[in-house]
């Protein structure tokens, strides 16, 4: 028996596509906020391989909508950690 | 050549610009300062010149339509007055990060025009989650307790609105799959436009939290996300089998949002909030008229135009009279003696919100009732009628306040620049209903051409 390389590829990315949809579905019912936003972060990317998988146009864009998204969440959620604003969190970083 | 030109020009997505946009923008939220905020600049200016471009051509080429082109022009006029907003008083510190909010509020102005203009597919929908991720980053970048999380909260619930809306916008191109994907189009545009029931959560903190520019992100979001659901009702609607289930859904969407916005802006104790939950009953008056089909669809484009205007112009309002701090109803005590202006303009806009004569929004409830009445959809009469009765009683129990109560003998003077945006979008209600004829065969002409295509 011998398999077709375009089945196997079509399988994958279907099995992926389901995995990423339905753990983003859970987490996105849970408490905590990291969970929220990684969930929301993981039905994106589930959009994106289906995206993929039909062979829709954009699907780079909405993989990328997805890296952005949990960038942007993670931003947030160090700085409604942070309490009090750091002195210059980018002055230490610059070369002087 | 020319047309060669638009159609490479139209072929482009401002989705892709906006990414590494998002990306610069993490970058300026994890180390805020110069060369971050000069990249920024940069990228936002791109991206607002690439989406110009692809609406311009998509309208030369006759992609985007009217339509797309009357929710792009409203978008830009509530961003600039959310520009005249001043923002809350701050730390020298807190005052060079918020470079960043012109910045922010940019990508979300150039992801909620391009939304309207590219349609309810994958386009319309990309563009519209990056104008929400800017918007959860405006709502974030700003120190006022609460804010981070609320632009958290509204991240999550615009993620998780978009992944729906990419998913059914996908499967619209699938013959046999239109029944799954209109529900995940309107159910996920339904999450980031915070129609009730998934107002609650997300949009009540962004209201609540918002200070300064940041206070109409959500409105301005809410607007785009309007405009597309009506792209998509049109397009429900040229199809016998999605039109009923069309009509069912939005009923539903109609009579929770009015019933669960009137009730929560008559208990309401603060203005953020209460505007916010009047803003989701006039928002569940669209719905109501998307239900309708083709007579009401004229009236939801005026209705989202109406309310939109007149939430942008309290909104001005009370950035106003509290810039920095929270808004209880007593703020408006004695409003007419200490700024007459404010005042007028203020009781425009909840003149406009009620339906009362002589605004536009009298205009725009005219046209949701009498295409009720006309199609024979009774329960809908009265409902435009219930949610008429609660703004009335919430809009007497404010007028009263300002032009009867005295004011607090130490109440601050209010901000000079909303209440010129405050009286310039009141005046655009009044003068709006002087033309409401002509803006009703406006939105017929932008609906027709739009009627029975893909979203």
């Amino acid at each position: 028996m011998t398999l077709d390389p375009q089945t196997v590829v079509t399988s994958a990315a279907a099995a992926a596509t389901a995995a990423l949809l339905a753990s983003g579905a859970i987490w996105s019912l849970a408490r905590s906020a990291w969970k929220r936003l990684f969930g929301a972060a993981f039905l994106q990317a589930g959009a994106g391989v289906l995206a993929l998988v039909y062979a829709a146009p954009y699907a780079a864009a909405i993989l990328l909508s997805a890296g952005a998204m949990a960038m942007v969440g993670a931003a947030l959620i160090v700085r409604s950690h942070e309490g009090a604003p750091a002195p210059d969190a980018g002055a230490a970083a610059r070369p002087r | 050549m020319a047309a060669e030109s638009f159609a490479a020009i139209a072929s482009l997505t401002p989705a892709a610009a906006l990414a590494p946009l998002l990306f610069a923008l993490c970058v300026g939220l994890l180390a805020p300062g110069r060369a971050a905020s000069l990249a920024l600049a940069v990228a936002t200016a791109l991206a607002f010149c690439l989406c110009a471009a692809v609406g311009v051509a998509r309208l030369a080429l006759g992609l985007g339509g009217a339509l797309g082109f009357a929710g792009a022009v409203l978008i830009l006029a509530l961003g600039l007055a959310a520009l005249s907003l001043p923002a809350p008083p701050q730390s020298l510190q807190q005052a060079r990060e918020s470079r960043l909010n012109p910045l922010l509020a940019g990508a979300l102005l150039a992801g909620c025009a391009a939304a309207p203009l590219l349609g309810a597919g994958l386009e319309g929908v990309l563009a519209l989650q990056f104008a929400a991720m800017a918007a959860a980053a405006l709502l974030g970048v700003a120190r006022a307790p609460g804010a981070a999380d609320a632009g958290l909260r509204f991240l999550t619930q615009a993620g998780l609105g978009g992944a729906f809306a990419l998913i059914g916008a996908m499967l619209l191109a699938r013959p046999g799959s239109e029944p799954l994907a209109f529900a995940a189009l309107i159910g996920g545009l339904a999450m980031i436009a915070g129609l009730a029931p998934a107002h609650l959560g997300a949009h009540a903190n962004a209201a609540v939290a918002a200070k300064g520019p940041s206070a109409m992100a959500h409105h301005v979001i809410q607007a785009a996300g309007l405009f597309l659901l009506t792209f998509i009702a049109l397009a429900a609607y040229s199809n016998p089998v999605l039109a009923r289930a069309a009509a069912y859904v939005f009923s539903g969407l109609a009579v929770i949002g009015v019933g669960a916005g009137a009730l929560q802006a008559l208990a309401a104790r603060d203005l953020r909030r209460l505007v916010w939950a009047g803003a989701t009953a006039q928002a569940g008056l669209v719905a109501l008229a998307l239900a309708m089909g083709g007579p009401g669809m004229s009236g939801a484009m005026m209705q989202i135009v109406a309310f939109s205007l007149a939430t942008a112009a309290m909104s001005a309002a009370i950035g106003a009279i509290a810039p920095g701090a929270p808004a209880p109803i007593e703020a408006l005590d004695g409003l007419a003696r200490r700024a007459p202006i404010l005042a007028v303009a203020l009781s425009v806009a909840l003149l406009s919100f009620v339906g009362a004569p002589l605004t536009l929004g009298f205009a725009a409830k005219w046209q949701v009732l009498s295409a009720a009445i006309a199609a024979g959809w009774w329960w809908a009469a009265f409902l435009t009628l219930a949610a008429v009765l609660a703004a009335a009683i919430v809009a007497g129990r404010l007028l009263g306040r300002m032009f009867a109560s005295s004011p607090a003998p130490d109440a601050p003077a209010p901000h000079a620049a909303p209440v010129f945006a405050a009286a310039i979008l009141a005046a655009v209600l009044v003068i709006g209903a002087f033309n409401s004829g002509a803006l009703a065969l406006l939105a017929d002409a932008a609906i027709a051409p739009a009627a029975g295509r893909a979203p």
